[in-house]
C-alpha cells in the first residue's frame, strides 16, 4: 500500500484525446527533469490549440493555462461549432 | 408475295428462334427489348435483329441473317446456338431476380445500420456475380460463335460487351475512397485554418461527403454496370468496415477499442450522479459555469446537447464538438467541460438549432 502510496503521489499522467479513444503519457513528478519534459510537452500541446484541464473533485474538473504538477492533466482539442 | 429462300431461311430461324424461347417456358425473353426486321432495298432480303439487355446492363445486339449465305444456312447450327445465347440470358436474368433483394437490402444498409450477416450476404453475391463472369463474360473460347469468321455463319455483333479486367483493387472502392480522402483534407484542413470553427461549415462539408459516399455506394449497389470493375475478393470486412464507418458516422455501434476507451475516460469524469444517469439513459445533465443553466448531453458525436428550461423541457439544440475525428466518449467529456467550466466561450463558438 505505501509502494502503491508513493507511486500515486510521484506519477503524473498526460490523458490526450485523439482518434483512439485517447493517448496516455507518464512523468515522474519526483523527477525534475521528468518534471521539465513534462512541461515542454504540456507548452507543446497547449500550443497545438488544445485546453488542459485538471480534476478538482469527483467528476469535476477545472481548466488550467499554466503547467501544473497535477495527477492527471486532460487535454481536448479544440471546440468547434458543429 | 412469294418468299424467296432468303425470306424462308429467316422465317425458319425465327421460329427456330422462338420454338427454343418456349422451350424454356416462356413466350419470350423477359429482357427481350426488341425485335426488328430490316429489309435490304438492295437485293430484297430480309434481316431480323433482337436486342436484348442482359443483367449484367450490357446491350446484347444481335444481327441475324445479315449477309447470310442462305445456300449454306445451318438451321441446326443456329438452333444450338439460340440454345447457348438463350442459356446465358435465362441465367443472367434469374441472377438477377435472386439478387434483387440482396441489393435492396445492401442499400438499407448503408442507410441505417450493417449487421455482420448482412455484409457477408453481399460479399457472398459478388463471389457468385463474379464466378459468373470469369464462366460466361470474362474470356473468349477459340473457335466460338462469338467470332466466328465465317461469312455463312450466323453473323451477331454484340456491342458494348468488353472483356473484363481482373485487375487488383476495384476502381469504384478506389474511387470512394479517394473522394473520402480529399474531402477529409479539405474540411480538416478548414478546421485547423479556423475558418470552420464558428460556423456550419465542417458539418456541411462532412454530411456532403458521407452524402457523397452514400450514393456512390447507391450506384455501385443499384447499377449492375458499375459492377464490372468489380472483384469480389476486394471486398474485404476492412474496406467495408472502413467505409461503413465513415457513411454511418455519429450512429455506428460502439464497438472497438477507441470507442471503449473514450467511454471508459468519460465515466472517469462523471460525478455519481451523471453517472447514474448516463449508465440508465446514454445522457447526463450539467450546469453552465456562468448562467446556472441545465444541457443534457446525449451520448454522440454532434447536434447532441440539449438547453433545458426550468422544468427539464427542451429549449434548443446546441451544437459544438472538438476538432479531428475524436470518438463520442471523448466528445462528450469535451462538451460537458466546455460547459462546466467556460459556458461563456461554449455558448459563443456551438450552433444553435431547434
Amino acid at each position: 500500500v505505501a509502494f502503491l502510496e508513493k507511486m500515486r503521489e510521484t506519477n503524473m499522467k498526460f490523458s490526450i484525446m485523439d482518434h483512439s479513444g485517447h493517448s496516455t503519457e507518464a512523468f515522474d513528478k519526483a523527477s525534475a527533469e521528468s518534471l521539465a519534459a513534462a512541461q515542454a510537452r504540456f507548452d507543446e500541446l497547449i500550443a497545438e490549440g488544445r485546453t488542459a484541464a485538471v480534476r478538482t473533485g469527483e467528476g469535476s474538473g477545472r481548466v488550467i493555462k499554466a503547467f501544473e504538477p497535477a495527477d492527471e492533466v486532460l487535454f481536448i482539442p479544440r471546440l468547434m461549432g458543429g | 408475295l412469294p418468299l424467296n429462300a432468303r425470306d424462308i431461311a429467316l422465317r425458319s430461324a425465327e421460329e427456330a428462334f422462338y420454338s427454343v424461347i418456349r422451350s424454356a417456358g416462356q413466350d419470350r425473353p423477359p429482357y427481350l427489348d426488341r425485335i426488328d426486321y430490316h429489309r435490304n432495298h438492295d437485293n430484297g432480303s430480309l434481316a431480323f435483329e433482337a436486342r436484348f439487355h442482359s443483367y449484367v446492363g450490357q446491350s446484347v445486339h444481335w444481327m441475324l441473317f445479315e449477309r447470310l449465305d442462305y445456300s449454306r444456312f445451318d438451321l441446326g447450327g443456329y438452333v444450338r446456338e439460340c440454345h447457348s445465347l438463350y442459356s446465358r440470358l435465362y441465367e443472367d436474368h434469374m441472377l438477377q431476380l435472386e439478387l434483387q433483394p440482396r441489393r435492396e437490402a445492401l442499400e438499407r444498409l448503408y442507410r441505417i445500420m450493417a449487421p455482420a450477416h448482412m455484409i457477408e450476404n453481399a460479399r457472398e453475391d459478388y463471389r457468385r456475380f463474379e464466378e459468373h463472369l470469369r464462366r460466361h463474360h470474362s474470356y473468349v473460347r477459340p473457335g466460338s460463335v462469338w467470332n466466328d469468321p465465317n461469312p455463312y455463319y450466323i453473323n451477331r455483333t454484340i456491342r458494348e460487351i468488353e472483356p473484363f479486367r481482373h485487375e487488383g483493387p476495384s476502381q469504384v472502392f478506389r474511387d470512394v475512397e479517394e473522394t473520402l480522402r480529399r474531402s477529409r483534407n479539405a474540411v480538416e484542413a478548414q478546421m485547423f485554418m479556423g475558418s470552420a470553427t464558428t460556423s456550419t461549415t465542417a458539418t456541411e462539408q462532412r454530411t456532403l461527403t458521407a452524402d457523397s459516399v452514400l450514393r456512390a455506394y447507391e450506384r455501385f449497389a443499384s447499377t449492375p454496370s458499375s459492377w464490372n470493375n468489380l472483384v469480389a475478393s476486394d471486398l474485404t470486412e476492412a474496406s467495408l468496415q472502413r467505409l461503413r464507418d465513415y457513411v454511418l458516422g455519429d450512429y455506428a455501434p460502439q464497438n472497438t477499442e477507441a470507442d471503449k476507451k473514450g467511454i471508459e475516460l468519460l465515466k472517469s469524469w462523471l460525478t455519481p450522479d451523471q453517472l447514474a444517469q448516463y449508465e440508465k439513459s446514454k445522457a447526463f445533465e450539467v450546469t453552465g459555469s456562468h448562467t446556472g443553466k441545465r444541457y443534457r448531453i446525449k451520448h454522440g458525436r454532434q447536434m447532441n446537447i440539449e438547453e433545458l428550461d426550468k422544468n427539464g423541457k427542451r429549449v434548443q439544440g446546441l451544437c459544438a464538438l472538438p476538432i479531428g475525428t475524436l470518438v463520442a466518449g471523448d466528445c462528450v467529456l469535451a462538451q460537458k467541460l466546455a460547459i462546466e467550466t467556460n459556458e461563456k466561450q461554449f455558448l459563443e463558438v456551438a450552433n444553435k438549432f431547434a
